[in-house]
């Protein structure tokens, strides 16, 4: 049997290399999928505590997490859209004013 | 050492190999394809953690559709390589600092919190269409409501900003 130390080491080293995606790259869609692996971390976690504590709970949870993660695709689609209209690359730094 | 284990420490190295390369490749498409088999093994883990219904969920939404929405993003709009890290160096501190003091915090947390508990014994698949379901729809019906709401919210969203005039 697996400890469920060894699962939660894991759920952090995804969310943490989410993090250092997010924190270092300047793709924006680069980021984007930075963020997928931050939830994907926590939903690691979330699934490994409701099989070591014997319960539904932690996976309901995680359902909600993927529908906020669709949910979070889908506007970042029109965003990226909108902001390739206005300045024509995908550079993050780039996203420096608040006026369209 | 049983299959079970080995099976998930594969699974479990795995996700974590394909979510470095997803951050370290310079061409977005290649991401999405490294980001797709990370999904994919991540689903496979939750197989595993008797997650059956989660598991699915994770192919079918994630990889099936996220993914395609990710990868049609990367081939409607005109493909670039962004350079690498060319940020002013007060900004290359402050994101290492940012990064090293949320490290720091999780090995702390992992090493204090004392986890001694194994998995009982589970006579019952657990994770089922049936037991998520019932859960779902007698305990949790009110965020079951609010998420549908929410994704109501996220399509108009969509919709208003990809729109030609805005």
């Amino acid at each position: 049997m697996v400890p469920l130390n060894h699962l939660l080491i894991l759920g952090s080293v995804v969310f943490l290399i989410g993090i250092l995606g997010v924190l270092i790259r300047r793709n924006i869609i680069i980021i984007l999928m930075s963020i997928e692996l931050i939830l994907n971390g926590v939903n690691i976690i979330l699934i490994a505590f409701s099989y070591y504590l014997n319960s539904i709970k932690g996976q309901i949870f995680a359902l909600f997490i993927i529908t906020v993660a669709v949910a979070e695709a889908a506007l970042c689609f029109g965003l990226i859209v909108a902001f390739m209209r206005n300045k024509d690359t995908f550079d993050i730094d780039k996203m420096n004013i608040m006026k369209g | 050492m049983s299959f079970y284990s080995i099976f998930i420490y594969f699974f479990g190295i795995l996700s974590v190999v394909l979510g470095i390369m997803v951050i370290t490749r310079k061409n977005a498409i290649h991401s999405a394809v490294y980001l797709i088999f990370c999904i994919l093994s991540i689903a496979g883990l939750f197989f595993l953690l008797q997650a059956e219904f989660m598991g699915v969920i994770q192919i079918i939404v994630y990889a099936g559709g996220i993914m395609v929405i990710y990868v049609f993003t990367i081939l409607l709009i005109k493909l670039e390589v962004v350079e690498g890290l060319k940020r002013k160096w007060e900004i290359k501190f402050l994101t290492a600092l940012i990064f090293l003091a949320l490290s720091a915090e999780i090995i702390y947390l992992l090493l204090k919190g004392k986890v001694p508990f194994l998995p009982e014994e589970h006579g019952i698949a657990r994770g089922t269409v049936q037991a998520v379901g019932s859960s779902l729809l007698r305990d949790y019906l009110i965020p079951f409501e609010v998420a549908s709401l929410l994704l109501l919210v996220a399509m108009i969203g969509a919709i208003m900003l990809s729109r030609k005039k805005v």
